[in-house]
């Protein structure tokens, strides 16, 4: 059914076996079962919590998953923050200042920040931060040694998030520039209250809620994002996991891997629309 | 001694396509618990003026020239700490559209309670008690509950009822309201203006009040002034305006306006259209639409002068 | 007036307006720079790019941005390399246009059931992210050049369906469209001659920064084994191999990421000038 049946590839990879041998496999693996039932009977032991056997190593799929998925929720969250923290604080200041230099210095570092490959920025990174001394290659689990752990993770963050964060200062910006034209921002300055309420408390609650959007929207870029971000710094997160997978043509590992993604999404978009109300009322009323 | 005293006043805007007099040389005064209002169509600059004397003038707007006196003190060149300190607690402004004037994410009674807190320095739980009081006096029913929704969950009548509170919180001197009915229905209106009476006698307040609504004005101010493209053409007591209007354009407007008696008759509007601030002909600028023009007219721009008790006209030919 | 005619008007009409958006216009100077670069490639390249010299040398005056680990001179790489990039990103992008635009016209043109059955589907593949899409079609089909094109093509149809529907469903309730379903004008017909032209600006900008993106995407899948094969080179292939030597030979890392970071960000650029120009004059044209 698919070019490069694992088995074959198995067969090229290691041992000669017997035709008698290779049925054997197949059948184990209920290859031989035609597509369909493979199908159903994958969602049925999927339900039952167990999805499968990896291919290439004989370990349990769930399993795996479970093990590399701390790695890169660390990884994805730590960019998630860095970017909603740079965002919109660099969104802020450029709506705050206006036409300024400063405005203009960061709308070129977000033009720049898109089209960049986060891969590519990565390696550069590796290489100034190895130069300089700082940076060694190889990961460190937090539990082990949590400043290690960051030393690694960090760049990694960080490159991992530019993207967003250029779209997170950019919408930002927008918003809260059209925010502060409103007539509501007229009245906050007319009942004399100082500036910063009137930018932290008025302004701001409006203007994030195309934000939240975004940022929601946009999650899932970090966690395709995430795959090879992983790859450049050596990070062994689900994304490692998944390009191994790949190149195995492990099925049972890529199944689950993408099974688990989607799942995670349903569960990320449902928070999102929940902090979307809090944000909003007219929403909820 | 007058309580707010504008002098030879002018606000212009620099806009790319030139320089917009939107306020130019207007002196006006307000005393003490009188009430004041600047009557004009749409672009005559008497919004400009309403946000001067709180220096709420958007970009690019400034200030030119002039003095706006607040109890003595020039409002002009004040710094931001200053004119914080008196917007909102001894002079505050309630705009023409209660929809897009409250923020929509907070809760009436967090607005009205806010300048409470900013400038009474009153603890939080006590401020939002005082908001559901106020609430009450400008007559929103079920106050308590009210308090705790959000703008977009009351009527309009209701919103603006909010504005108003929101204005009154801190007992201001004067209250600035600007169109404070035109986007309400007309039932709704009759009882926004009662509501205004009511409260400028219970707070003994002095109104600034800017409108194009002729009736508005009957109803609230002591006196009137007719602004027209930038300047004061006409200022009087408001029952002198009515039965004896002397300059030209304010005789078209009480003549356009629709009364009781008038009903039968058909509608006469001023002619022609209001002039662009950025390019003001050389004499009269109401010249071009004078139905009593003369020569004359075209050349100078006449001075405001007095034509009776306390009534000023801007015209060569007052009679 | 026929389609083509309203697009040639458009066209001279875009071109004046581009000139006077400082954005747009670096925008287009640096794309057209680098589209001469890789069509006259055979012209500019200083040797051939498979030709193997002296391995690993750094940048030099014989090969001004040195050679790879198979001696492969770096320069005449990275322009032909262009080639590949950019015909993944134009093929991807067209894949992407010819499936998702007709999505969109369907779907925003006759509405209800089809409409929300197709957005549905539409969500779906929006939300996975575009790399892993990508990833899992080539882990189905197999490495290889187009198939990374059709992978990056097919996560960016939601966009141009969406992006498309948006127009259609607020020009099919107009006034002049009902007037010409009254004179018996046949869907088609309307689609062509109405709806499609005022959706034609946001689907030229989605075209630019598409375009973009699928250069990175391609990049990405490339520089993960995924996409273009050895030996033919493209900028996200030549980064998969320099990767081994990355602190042997840097210079093999960095140059082909710059020439990538100056199409996406010409394409950008063109793009975010084109939004500028298109929008509030659109509205106002109409």
């Amino acid at each position: 059914m698919i070019p490069g049946d694992v088995v074959t590839l198995l067969l090229e990879t290691s041992l000669a076996l017997t035709p008698d041998q290779l049925l054997e496999l197949k059948a184990m693996y209920g290859l031989d079962r035609p597509v369909f039932s493979q199908f159903v009977g994958w969602w049925a032991s999927v339900l039952q919590g167990n999805l499968g056997v990896s291919f290439r190593t004989g370990l349990p799929v769930l399993g795996q998953i479970l093990y590399t998925l701390p790695v890169t929720l660390e990884l994805t969250l730590l960019a998630f923050i860095f970017s909603i923290a740079a965002g919109l604080a660099a969104g802020t200041v450029c709506a705050i200042k206006q036409n300024s230099k400063l405005d203009i210095g960061i709308r070129v570092f977000n033009v720049l920040g898109l089209s960049i490959p986060a891969f590519w920025l990565g390696i550069i990174l590796i290489l100034c931060l190895v130069y300089a001394g700082i940076y060694k290659v190889g990961y460190v689990s937090i539990t082990a040694d949590p400043i290690k752990n960051l030393m690694v993770m960090t760049p990694a963050a960080i490159v991992l998030g530019i993207d967003l964060t250029s779209l997170i200062s950019r919408m930002n910006r927008a918003s809260l520039l059209d925010v502060l034209r409103q007539d509501y921002i007229r009245t906050a300055r007319a009942k004399g209250l100082p500036e910063r309420l009137v930018l932290l408390k008025h302004a701001l609650k409006n203007s994030l809620i195309p934000v939240v959007t975004l940022a929601g929207n946009e999650f899932g870029r970090l966690l395709g994002g995430a795959i090879i971000v992983e790859e450049v710094f050596s990070i062994p997160g689900v994304g490692r996991l998944l390009l191994r997978a790949t190149y195995d043509r492990d099925y049972p590992l890529i199944q689950g891997i993408i099974l688990v993604t989607a799942v995670s999404f349903v569960l990320l978009n449902l928070l999102v629309d929940l902090l979307y109300t809090y944000l909003d009322p007219r929403i909820r009323y | 001694m007058s309580l707010l005293e504008i002098a030879d006043l002018k606000v212009y805007y620099f806009g790319r396509e030139g320089i917009v007099r939107a306020v130019d040389g207007v002196s006006l005064e307000l005393k003490p618990g009188s009430s004041l209002g600047v009557l004009g169509e749409s672009g005559c600059g008497k919004s400009t003026l309403g946000l001067s004397i709180l220096g709420l003038v958007p970009d690019p707007g400034k200030i030119v020239d002039g003095k706006i006196l607040f109890e003595g003190n020039d409002i002009v060149g004040m710094s931001g700490e200053e004119l914080r300190s008196i917007r909102g607690s001894r002079m505050s402004m309630v705009f023409q559209q209660p929809m897009t004037s409250l923020n929509p994410v907070l809760t009436v009674q967090d607005q009205i309670a806010e300048a409470l807190i900013a400038h009474k320095d009153m603890p939080k739980a006590e401020a939002l008690q005082h908001a559901v009081e106020l609430m009450k006096t400008v007559g929103i029913p079920d106050a308590g509950d009210k308090a705790r929704q959000y703008p977009h969950q009351l009527s309009g009548g209701m919103q603006q009822r909010v504005v108003i509170a929101m204005a009154l919180a801190c007992n201001p001197s004067i209250v600035i309201a600007d169109e404070p009915t035109s986007a309400l229905d007309v039932t709704v209106q009759a009882q926004i203006l009662g509501l205004m009476k009511t409260m400028r006698k219970e707070y003994n307040l002095s109104l600034f009040l800017i409108s194009h609504n002729l009736g508005v004005l009957v109803e609230l101010s002591d006196e009137i002034a007719v602004m027209y493209a930038g300047q004061i053409v006409e200022i009087g007591p408001t029952h002198l305006m009515l039965k004896q209007p002397a300059h030209p354009y304010t005789s078209a407007l009480m003549r356009s306006t629709i009364t009781l008696s008038s009903v039968r008759g058909r509608l006469s509007p001023v002619e022609g259209m209001p002039p662009n601030l950025a390019c003001l002909p050389e004499g009269c600028r109401f010249y071009p639409r004078c139905s009593d023009a003369r020569p004359l007219c075209s050349q100078n721009n006449p001075a405001l002068e007095i034509f009776g008790e306390r009534h000023w006209v801007r015209c060569f030919h007052a009679h | 007036m026929t389609v083509l005619g309203f697009l040639r008007d458009r066209a001279s009409q875009s071109i004046r307006l581009i000139g006077h958006n400082k954005v747009a216009l670096t925008g287009t100077i640096i794309i057209v720079g680098i589209l001469l670069m890789i069509l006259l490639a055979d012209v500019i390249a200083p040797y051939d790019p498979e030709k193997q010299f002296t391995r690993l040398v750094p940048p030099c005056s014989e090969y001004l941005l040195g050679t790879d680990r198979l001696g492969r001179d770096v320069t005449s790489r990275l322009i032909y390399g262009g080639r590949a990039s950019l015909m993944v990103a134009v093929v991807s992008v067209t894949i992407a246009m010819a499936v998702g635009v007709p999505i969109g016209l369907i779907s925003g043109y006759f509405g209800k059931t089809l409409d929300n059955v197709l957005m549905r589907i539409m969500d779906v593949i929006f939300s996975l992210p575009a790399l892993l899409l990508a990833i899992t079609i080539v882990a189905i089909l197999g490495p290889g050049l187009l198939n990374a094109a059709v992978a990056v093509g097919v996560s960016y149809v939601p966009r141009f369906a969406r992006i498309t529907r948006g127009p259609v469903m607020s020009v099919k309730e107009r006034p002049y469209v009902e007037a010409a379903r009254a004179i018996g004008a046949s869907s088609r017909r309307i689609v062509f001659k109405y709806v499609l032209p005022n959706a034609s600006s946001p689907i030229i900008i989605q075209t630019t920064l598409a375009l973009s993106s699928a250069i990175l995407a391609e990049a990405a899948i490339s520089y993960l084994g995924l996409g273009v094969q050895p030996p033919t080179p493209s900028w996200g292939s030549m980064l998969n191999e320099a990767k081994l030597y990355l602190f042997i030979a840097p210079w093999l890392s960095i140059s082909p990421g710059i020439a990538i970071v100056f199409t996406v960000l010409g394409l950008n650029l063109l793009g975010d000038g084109l939004r500028d120009v298109f929008d509030p004059r659109l509205r106002r044209r109409l």
